[in-house]
């Protein structure tokens, strides 16, 4: 698996079809791939776009020109509910803050995740990545806003990788917690990742965390839009 | 999966739910008891009396003569005479009459003189007759038969003695304590203002009205002009007045001549009604009242919707995280709509039933209350088919003004990216 393209980008454009923002292309990207099980940080500054790639990347935003292939599939010639099927199935998806359903238990937030992903239900799976990711087993019936924002990451940890996703998508995971977390957090992270063959795409503008991936890439340097 | 995240979101602002449900349940309420309190009082209006082809008084207001002969509400303005009574009861079309003569009462019960015959003749809800709990029908003069319900919240049973009262007011002054009645028979429950009637015979209530005059008594305690209850024995005890009398004739088809032959009674003022067609003009007359309450009873629960709608609104704004969340994880952006949906449907069912619940306890309290001030005998269960109509109605239109914030989710989770924004 490891010589397959987990994400292919080929001549993407796009530009908000906002009329009050100018036309000109907010990403344009000719080509850029990463390889299945890679681990790649993805570093800019604010508003050049990070969000927008990987909102494309998602299959939530649709590029104005070229195409997004995740795993041999060109993901913006599916419907919109293929879209969020596959999604479901194939990225796992760990945000800034805030990655869980306040109201529910951790183990319905995760089950949530199972479900829209199709796979089986595991509770020995739940309880060995509870482990490695330093969960205390009770923990998962307490409701998810009574936990530490750390724990609250680490629960989305679970929840992305439960299903055994081939791509991992982090969109800052770490910039709420302190360092000795983050570091930690990170470690967890590609570790697991590594043990499901799993390609990690993590953004942040927190460049010295690159030290930690196989490859660090600038957004601006596969980025030609201006 | 969807239901227990609905449950869990409502169950996560609990009181804001509450608040909700107790809102809509409230607008259900008054509905509701517009239209079951109508329907029952309507269905036991109509209950109470059967067979009777014409109601029969002074000339007055059909609906007064008809409220108070046969519901025991308000009273007359005249009587009618004795003779015109006997002419019309020799009418060869008339099977039976039953003469009422009112204007007394014991403790709040009104008291009703008639003859014998109101034991046989009288009919209620489908064509039922009067039955007998206990004992018989008066034969003495100083006899009393009492309703169901007397009986009941007095605790009085056979050969009990009781003091009738002048007038038909709860307290009274003047009591005819001189002539005692003894408790012959009590009847059989009816629900219908039957219950709440003591019966004696015209003789009895001429007897205990013999030294009177007038509405007072003619003279005070121990005077020689006071009639006692043995003496009054002795007089004539025909009555010279009646306060009505309910007729049935062999025939039906004679109904509106002989109406017509009594309204164009020459020796007194005397008008016949139909009761069938008396009560439908009190519907009518109601129907407005109805009508402008049932609205009233709408706008409280439009207004409740719209307040759920709105904070199903409001909410979303804190919600954004959560459907970013749902988003994420691959849930299409109809699943947000279908949440919001359900959390409506959850609400307003709950709201509804408990409607239907506080109506529910509400009628029990007020069953007894309106059976003891009309004699009607209200079910205190409200649901019924039309109820569940309307129930589905309003659960309909809750679903369709939910789709405003529904929609508002589907579009807010559409243009939702990856990111949570905080």
């Amino acid at each position: 698996m490891t010589n397959t393209l987990s994400i292919n980008i080929e001549q993407l454009r796009f530009h908000w079809k906002n009329k009050n923002t100018s036309n000109s292309a907010v990403l344009d990207i000719p080509q850029w791939h990463v390889q299945q099980g890679e681990s790649i940080f993805l570093h800019g500054p604010s508003g050049s776009g990070k969000s927008t790639l990987l909102n494309l990347i998602g299959g939530i935003l649709s590029p104005t020109e070229g195409k997004v292939t995740l795993l041999d599939t060109d993901i913006h010639q599916l419907s919109s509910t293929q879209k969020d099927r596959f999604r479901a199935k194939n990225i796992g998806v760990i945000f800034q803050q805030f990655n869980l359903v306040p109201y529910l238990s951790v183990l319905d937030n995760i089950r949530l995740g199972q479900q829209f992903s199709g796979a089986k239900y595991d509770l020995s799976r739940i309880q060995d990545l509870c482990n490695s990711l330093n969960l205390t087993i009770d923990l998962l019936h307490q409701k998810a806003n009574q936990l530490s924002t750390g724990q609250q990451q680490r629960v989305a940890m679970i929840r992305a990788l439960y299903h055994r996703p081939p791509l991992i998508i982090a969109d800052e995971p770490t910039s709420a917690l302190d360092t000795d977390t983050r570091d930690e957090f990170i470690q967890l992270l590609l570790q697991e990742g590594q043990q499901n063959n799993c390609t990690v795409l993590f953004v942040s503008h927190d460049k010295p965390l690159a030290t930690h991936f196989d490859r660090s890439v600038a957004l601006g340097e596969i980025n030609h839009a201006v | 999966m969807l239901y227990k995240l609905a449950w869990q979101s409502l169950l996560h602002r609990r009181t804001t739910a509450l608040l909700t449900i107790f809102s809509i349940a409230i607008g259900m309420m008054i509905m509701l008891s517009i239209h079951h309190i109508q329907q029952q009082t309507k269905q036991g209006f109509t209950n109470t009396l059967s067979e009777t082809d014409l109601i029969v008084g002074a000339r007055s207001g059909p609906i007064n003569l008809l409220l108070y002969s046969v519901f025991r509400i308000g009273s007359a303005s005249n009587n009618i005479s004795w003779d015109s009574y006997k002419t019309i009861k020799r009418h060869k079309n008339v099977r039976w009459t039953i003469p009422l003569s009112l204007g007394d009462s014991h403790q709040g019960y009104r008291v009703i003189g008639t003859s014998e015959d109101y034991f046989t003749y009288y009919r209620y809800g489908q064509k039922q007759a009067l039955a007998f709990a206990e004992g018989q029908p008066f034969s003495g003069v100083y006899d009393a038969v009492l309703g169901a319900e007397v009986a009941k919240k007095l605790g009085y049973t056979l050969d009990q003695k009781i003091v009738l009262s002048h007038g038909v007011a709860k307290v009274s002054f003047t009591h005819h304590d001189d002539k005692p009645f003894t408790v012959v028979g009590i009847l059989a429950p009816t629900g219908t203002p039957v219950d709440q009637s003591i019966h004696i015979s015209l003789a009895g209530m001429e007897a205990i009205h013999i030294d009177w005059q007038r509405g007072v008594p003619v003279a005070g305690i121990g005077s020689g002009l006071k009639i006692s209850a043995e003496e009054a024995l002795t007089k004539d005890l025909t009555p010279k007045n009646i306060t009505a009398f309910l007729v049935g004739l062999d025939n039906k088809m004679m109904t509106f001549r002989l109406q017509r032959a009594i309204n164009d009674y020459s020796k007194e003022a005397l008008m016949a009604v139909l009761p069938g067609v008396v009560l439908s003009e009190l519907w009518q007359i109601m129907g407005g009242v109805e009508k402008a309450l049932a609205f009233i009873a709408l706008l409280v629960i439009v207004a409740s919707l719209l307040g759920m709608v709105t904070m199903m609104l409001s909410t979303l704004q804190q919600r954004q995280r959560e459907l970013a969340v749902l988003r994420a994880i691959g849930a299409p952006p109809w699943f947000m709509f279908c949440l919001i949906q359900l959390e409506v449907l959850l609400l307003t069912l709950a709201g509804l039933i408990a409607g239907t619940l506080l109506l529910w306890l509400g009628m029990l309290v007020a069953q007894p209350i309106i059976q003891d001030n009309y004699g009607l005998l209200i079910e205190s269960n409200p649901i019924s088919y039309t109820n569940l109509l309307y129930g589905s109605g309003i659960l309909g239109i809750a679903l369709l003004m939910a789709c405003i914030p529904a929609f508002a989710a589907y579009r807010q989770s559409l243009g939702q990216g990856l990111t949570a924004r905080a």
